[in-house]
């Protein structure tokens, strides 16, 4: 069937033109299934983890973040703030006080994340690039590009 | 880069409920130490203070949002006392307004609603004068109680923000806040607007603000002081903010006119800083430059004559030692306007918390 073959690869690298940047190095961004954003822009990203940005997909936006140490969220700051990881958890307290933010999700592990990421659409979170390979389909990658 | 495959795993797994922030109590103040001196012994006060003790909440539930700063504060007398900082409970409808009501550090500026009561966010050690606090001698409408709604819109590559206020406005007493009611029928209308570029600037905060208020007469008590008549009050200002690249910088500019109803006498107050630092892994040094004059018959609601204008330098460092303390040192002088003024000198030592 060549052209079944042909339809599949093309599926598979639109699919994963999408997911390209969500899964350079280490870390993939996720989204909550009921929301269909696939690609957001770097600035988007950012303005979402700063909350200048206060919905995603048109549902209240929240962030799940990861303990500072953490290695994929850890890549995930340097690639797409180009910051430390401190810094930008620190940013987040002052924009919750500010009452611009609402308060992160706090997650220690890729389960952690998807879990949480799957309990509420405008939800976000970074897991590891291994973790994307088996997402549940209560969650999707999102596309981090532009 | 993963397969189609991988990308399109099934699991099983059941989704949990909606996810939630649980509702966190947050502590936050700071123990200050400061020497103040214009060279004479008279004119020489040093001590430490422990005056602020802050308690911060929010909880954000689906598009509703509650958020309060309550603060145990001490004043001149010593004692401390309970205030209601900031009580707001909010709905966001989209990215394009979101609606808040209760009471709220004026949209003015950047400061004022940038780090509240937060000295641990602060870079220098306090606010500048000229947005302080009603009590500790600003020149804004610092709080007020009202609907206050905002909302953001895609500008070319930069985004556009506004807050639009309706809000009691100011009292007769410029020291009080009207928290329970309003002292005259028109209200306090506040509109900020702000543009957040993108690109090479992303970062980079630019806005501007218009106020307009009534002020209520004030009776005369009897006790000394002049009774003052209602006041119109416009203030329009600009600033800018940038906190990229380990800078910090901060400028903002006022002009204030209050506008005697009974006998049309304007009165016109200028002012203006910038601050700037730099962080160095945990160090920031940093310099305030601050310039306030007053009108030459001075402000009667401000109870401030022309010679009340200062110019003020700083010169300071904050270490950011933990992600739960701050220390500050800075030293400061201040030139009045007054002819023949001593200028004032002050060393300041703070550690600020946020736990």
């Amino acid at each position: 069937m060549p052209h079944r073959t042909i339809a599949s690869v093309l599926a598979a690298a639109l699919a994963c033109a999408g997911a390209r940047l969500a899964l350079a190095d280490s870390f993939a961004l996720i989204g909550n299934a009921k929301e269909p954003t696939a690609k957001l822009s770097r600035s988007d990203v950012k303005a979402l983890y700063t909350g200048k940005a206060k919905t995603l997909g048109g549902s209240a936006a929240i962030v799940v973040i990861r303990p500072e140490a953490d290695a994929p969220f850890t890549q995930f700051v340097d690639q797409v703030f180009g910051i430390p990881t401190k810094t930008l958890l620190a940013k987040i307290h002052q924009e919750v006080f500010k009452g611009e933010m609402t308060t992160p999700l706090k997650a220690t592990s890729d389960d952690d994340v998807v879990r949480l990421v799957s309990g509420a659409p405008g939800t976000l979170g970074v897991v590891s690039a291994e973790a994307a390979g088996h997402l549940p389909t209560t969650v999707h990658l999102i596309g981090i590009g532009g | 880069m993963l397969p189609v495959g991988m990308l399109a795993t099934v699991c099983t797994a059941s989704a949990p409920p909606a996810a939630r922030a649980d509702t966190e109590l947050s502590l936050y103040g700071d123990v200050d130490g400061a020497l103040s001196t214009t060279g004479t012994r008279a004119g020489t006060s040093d001590g430490f203070s422990a005056a602020k003790l802050e308690l911060f909440t929010t909880k954000t539930v689906d598009r509703w949002m509650f958020l309060a700063e309550v603060m145990f504060e001490a004043g001149d007398e010593n004692s401390f006392a309970l205030d209601v900082e900031r009580v707001e409970v909010g709905y966001l409808y989209s990215e394009h307004l979101r609606v808040l009501v209760g009471r709220f550090h004026t949209a003015i500026g950047y400061y004022n609603d940038a780090f509240h009561h937060g000295a641990f966010f602060m870079v220098p050690v306090g606010r500048p004068t000229m947005v302080e606090f009603e009590d500790g001698g600003g020149l804004i409408p610092a709080h007020n109680i009202g609907v206050h709604a905002d909302g953001r819109f895609a500008a070319g590559e930069g985004h556009l923000r506004y807050d639009l206020e309706l809000a009691n406005g100011r009292a007769a007493d410029v020291l009080e806040i009207q928290n329970h009611h309003d002292g005259n029928r028109p209200k306090a209308v506040n509109l900020r607007v702000r543009y957040e570029p993108g690109g090479a600037l992303d970062g980079l905060i630019v806005g501007g603000n218009a106020y307009f208020d009534s002020i209520p007469g004030a009776m005369d008590t009897g006790a000394g002081a002049p009774a003052l008549g209602p006041i119109h009050e416009w203030i329009f200002g600009a600033h800018a903010a940038y906190f990229e690249h380990e800078l910090h910088v901060v400028a903002e500019a006022l002009v204030i006119q209050h506008t005697e109803l009974d006998t049309s006498a304007r009165h016109r107050t200028y002012a203006a800083f910038g601050e700037l630092g730099h962080a160095f892994d945990q160090l920031t040094p940093y310099v305030r430059y601050e310039w306030t004059r007053y009108p030459e018959e001075g402000d009667p609601y401000y109870g401030k004559a022309a010679g009340d204008g200062y110019q003020a330098a700083t010169l300071g460092v904050k270490h950011a030692t933990t992600d739960n303390i701050a220390l500050k040192a800075q030293a400061g002088v201040t030139l009045p306007s007054a002819s023949g003024a001593d200028p004032r000198f002050t060393v300041t030592g703070q550690v600020a918390f946020a736990f």
